[in-house]
C-alpha cells in the first residue's frame, strides 16, 4: 500500500483531482472569492497528506512534472501581457508612475511590518512577492532564498482580501476612475483581484488585467537586483 | 490539429528553455521562467502576434494555471509551526500592508490620470 501512496502516480492522479474537486466546490457555492479553486485544491492535498500521513517531500517528487509546467506558465503569461500592450501605451506615464511607486509600497509595506515583529530572512523574502501572481511569485521567491509554499500562501490570502474588501475600499476613499480602481486590483490582487475587476465593468478588468504582467516583472527585477 | 498544440507548446519550451541558458549568466536579475514570459512577449512584438498553435497553446496552459501551483503551496503542511510563531507579524502584514499598497495605488492612478 504505501509503495502505491509513495508512487508518482499517486501524487499525479491526488493533485488532478483536487484541481477538479477544487473548481466543483467552486462553481456549485457560487464562486466566492475565499473558495479559490487553487485554494480548495491545495487544501485537498494537504489534508491528504496529513490525513495518510505522507511525506511532503515523496509527494513533491512525484508531482514534480506537474511544478515543472509551472515555469511554461510564467512563459505563457507573455501572451496577455503582449495583448494588453494597446492600453498600455496609451496610458504608459501614469501606468509608469504607478508601477513604480505601487511595487515598492506593496513590498515595502508587508516586509516592513513583518521585520518590525522579528521575522526570519526566508519568511520575509516570501512575503515579498505577496502582490504578484503565483507562478512568478514562486521562481522569484525561490531565486531570493523565500520558501516557495509560504509564498503561495501569502499570494492568496492577498489576492482574496483585495478581491473581498477592494470594492467598499475604493467607495469609501472616493475612487472611482476605471484605471485607477483597475491598476489597484490587479497590482495588489493580482489574478484573483482582477476577476473581481471585471464584475467592476470591462475596462476596470482590463487595467487590472494588465497590472498583473507588469507588477510581476517590475516586482522580479527589484527583488532580482536588490537581493542577488 | 494534433499535431499543433504540440508545435505550440514546444515554441513555448523553447523560450522557457532559452530563459533557463539566461539564469546563467554571472548577475542575472531575473529567473529563468520570468526572462522566458520576457522573451516570448518580445516574440509576439516582433511577429505581430506569433502564430496560432503557440498562441492556443498559452490559452490552455493559463486556463488551467491554477492546477501547476498545487504542488508548491500544498507544502504549507510543513511550516505549521512558522506560522505560529510568526502569526502576528503574518496578519499585519497580509492586512495592513496590503491596505496600504491598495490605497496608494488607487489614489495615484486616480490623480495622474486626472
Amino acid at each position: 500500500m504505501s509503495a502505491i501512496l509513495n508512487s508518482p502516480h499517486f501524487a499525479i492522479t491526488l493533485t488532478l483531482l483536487a484541481y477538479i474537486a477544487g473548481h466543483g466546490l467552486y462553481r456549485v457555492t457560487g464562486k466566492p472569492s475565499f473558495l479559490q479553486p487553487v485554494v480548495s485544491g491545495i487544501a485537498i492535498v494537504g489534508v491528504t497528506l496529513l490525513v495518510l500521513d505522507l511525506d511532503y517531500g515523496t509527494y513533491m517528487e512525484g508531482a514534480s512534472i506537474i511544478h515543472f509546467m509551472l515555469g511554461t506558465v510564467t512563459v505563457a503569461l507573455g501572451l496577455p501581457l503582449y495583448q494588453n500592450l494597446g492600453l498600455i501605451r496609451r496610458h504608459l506615464l501614469p501606468l509608469m508612475v504607478t508601477l513604480a511607486v505601487s511595487g515598492v509600497v506593496a513590498a515595502g509595506s508587508a516586509t516592513g511590518l513583518l521585520w518590525l515583529t522579528g521575522s526570519d530572512h526566508a519568511t520575509l523574502m516570501s512575503m515579498a512577492t505577496k502582490s504578484i501572481t503565483t507562478p512568478m511569485a514562486i521562481s522569484v521567491t525561490e531565486s531570493i532564498g523565500g520558501y516557495p509554499p509560504l509564498a503561495t500562501g501569502f499570494v492568496m490570502v492577498t489576492g482574496i482580501l483585495v478581491a473581498a474588501c477592494g470594492g467598499p475600499v475604493l467607495r469609501i476613499t472616493g475612487v472611482t476612475h476605471p484605471a485607477a480602481k483597475g491598476c489597484a486590483m490587479g497590482m495588489i490582487g493580482h489574478g484573483v483581484g482582477t476577476t473581481r475587476a471585471f464584475e467592476m465593468g470591462s475596462e476596470t478588468g482590463a487595467f487590472s488585467a494588465l497590472s498583473i504582467g507588469l507588477m510581476g516583472l517590475y516586482t522580479a527585477i527589484g527583488l532580482g537586483v536588490l537581493m542577488p | 490539429m494534433k499535431g499543433s498544440i504540440v508545435a505550440g507548446l514546444l515554441i513555448i519550451l523553447l523560450f522557457q528553455l532559452a530563459g533557463l541558458a539566461l539564469e546563467q549568466i554571472p548577475g542575472m536579475p531575473l529567473p529563468g521562467p520570468i526572462s522566458g514570459m520576457v522573451l516570448f512577449f518580445l516574440y509576439l512584438v516582433i511577429t505581430g502576434g506569433g502564430y496560432d498553435p503557440e498562441r492556443e497553446a498559452a490559452r490552455n496552459l493559463l486556463t488551467h494555471m491554477a492546477l501547476f501551483y498545487i504542488p508548491a503551496g500544498a507544502g504549507i503542511v510543513t511550516l505549521g509551526t512558522l506560522l505560529m510563531e510568526q502569526a502576528l507579524g503574518i496578519t499585519l502584514a497580509l492586512t495592513l500592508g496590503t491596505l496600504i499598497a491598495f490605497v496608494t495605488t488607487a489614489h495615484l492612478m486616480q490623480w495622474l490620470s486626472r
